[in-house]
């Protein structure tokens, strides 16, 4: 029998690194809330890794601008590494959508980073996933 | 004792209640029980020459969690993905036809019709958009949710809020104290009798993860979430959480 990768089970006939976006949005811990603010709205995305050198550390969402302005009111002014969700939960290029949806739905969040070696090479988030089903 | 009994009697009562509502009821039951039992065998084998739900998966070409769906039983896989299950676990299976007792078609189940006013979730922040964009940040917040934005009457439901009305509005330097919602407000909603493609578009085209589901009269029905909707296209179980 022919087998292709169409005959694959669970609909999956992409990966992550076919959805993802390769374009990274970054900043450091010391990044301020409101600079990564400025930086998702001229980037239209809802969230930025937060790298130390090389390494991700953590992800900083809008979901995280909320929290820290209802928590604190200079918050604007703080470095994000305060903000942030430490040590995301990161998905590999050649993983499943509906793994990565799995893990979103599970952890309750939108935005997985993608490492491939040890090194961050894109975003996937939630909407990615949608728009790969449409 | 007769418990055992009575749980028979009771649901082969309501087996020829429902075949005499729709004929061929039996014969579809029937069949879905089969095909349990088929994956629920072949499960049976796997674990019975050793083998590991990763190693079956790896020779499938899929995943441990696709491999642990399949034999639970669930959902509808294909011929296809059966019979490589079979392969990787050393069995092949054979299809027998048989002819039903009335030779006659079966129709197909009718296909479940699911709208946006059932798979919204009722517990929603609803806002008048008089209120201030500070107060409806604190609610996002403290609920983990975005805001149906209400007319000033506080009746009907007209647009949506979200932490990136929040986000904009502090790179734009506002007073969120200051700002009520009827100024960042995106006037998005859908009915309650649209089908969840229209809100996957919706959702795509304006950038959100929820919209407010509003009636006929334009009352909020609840707030339908993506995550919700892409756990449904993509058959992905949700355990109830967010």
């Amino acid at each position: 029998m022919d087998r292709t990768d169409q005959d694959m089970p669970t609909a999956s006939l992409t990966t992550v690194a076919k959805l993802m976006d390769h374009e990274l949005h970054t900043g450091s811990p010391s990044t301020t809330v409101l600079e990564a603010a400025t930086m998702m709205t001229a980037g239209s995305v809802g969230s930025t890794l937060v790298m130390d050198g090389g390494r991700l550390v953590g992800i900083f969402t809008e979901r995280d601008v909320v929290k820290a302005l209802s928590q604190a009111p200079d918050a604007l002014r703080d470095p994000i590494g305060r903000w942030m969700t430490p040590d995301p939960q990161t998905i590999s290029p050649d993983g499943l959508p509906e793994e990565a949806l799995r893990r979103m739905i599970t952890g309750g969040f939108r935005h997985l980073p993608v490492i491939d070696g040890g090194k961050v090479v894109g975003m996937l988030s939630i909407r990615d996933l949608a728009r790969g089903s449409l | 004792m007769a418990d055992g009994e009575e749980v028979l009697t009771s649901l082969e009562e309501f087996v020829r209640e429902r075949e005499r509502e729709r004929p061929g009821f039996r014969m579809l039951l029937e069949a879905a029980v089969r095909r349990q039992t088929l994956l629920h065998r072949l499960a049976e084998r796997r674990r019975a020459i050793g083998m590991t739900q990763p190693q079956v998966a790896s020779f499938m070409r899929t995943s441990q969690p696709a491999v642990a769906r399949l034999e639970a039983g669930d959902g509808n896989p294909r011929f296809s993905t059966v019979e490589r299950f079979a392969a990787a676990v050393g069995i092949s299976i054979d299809w027998q036809l048989i002819e039903s007792k009335s030779g006659a078609p079966i129709p197909p189940e009718p296909e479940e019709e699911r709208r946006l006013g059932d798979l919204a979730r009722k517990d929603s922040i609803q806002l008048t958009a008089d209120t201030s964009l500070a107060a409806a940040t604190q609610a996002m917040h403290a609920e983990a949710n975005d805001v149906i934005v209400l007319e000033t009457d506080g009746e009907t439901a007209y647009g949506v809020v979200t932490s990136r009305e929040t986000v904009r509005a502090v790179v734009e330097g506002r007073d969120l104290d200051q700002t009520p919602l009827s100024e960042v407000c995106r006037l998005v909603t859908v009915g309650a009798a649209d089908p969840p493609d229209r809100a996957i578009e919706l959702m795509l085209e304006h950038d959100l993860h929820r919209v407010p589901v509003i009636d006929e009269e334009s009352r909020p029905v609840g707030m339908v979430w993506m995550a919700d909707l892409m756990a449904m296209v993509m058959q992905v179980g949700t355990d109830g959480s967010d």
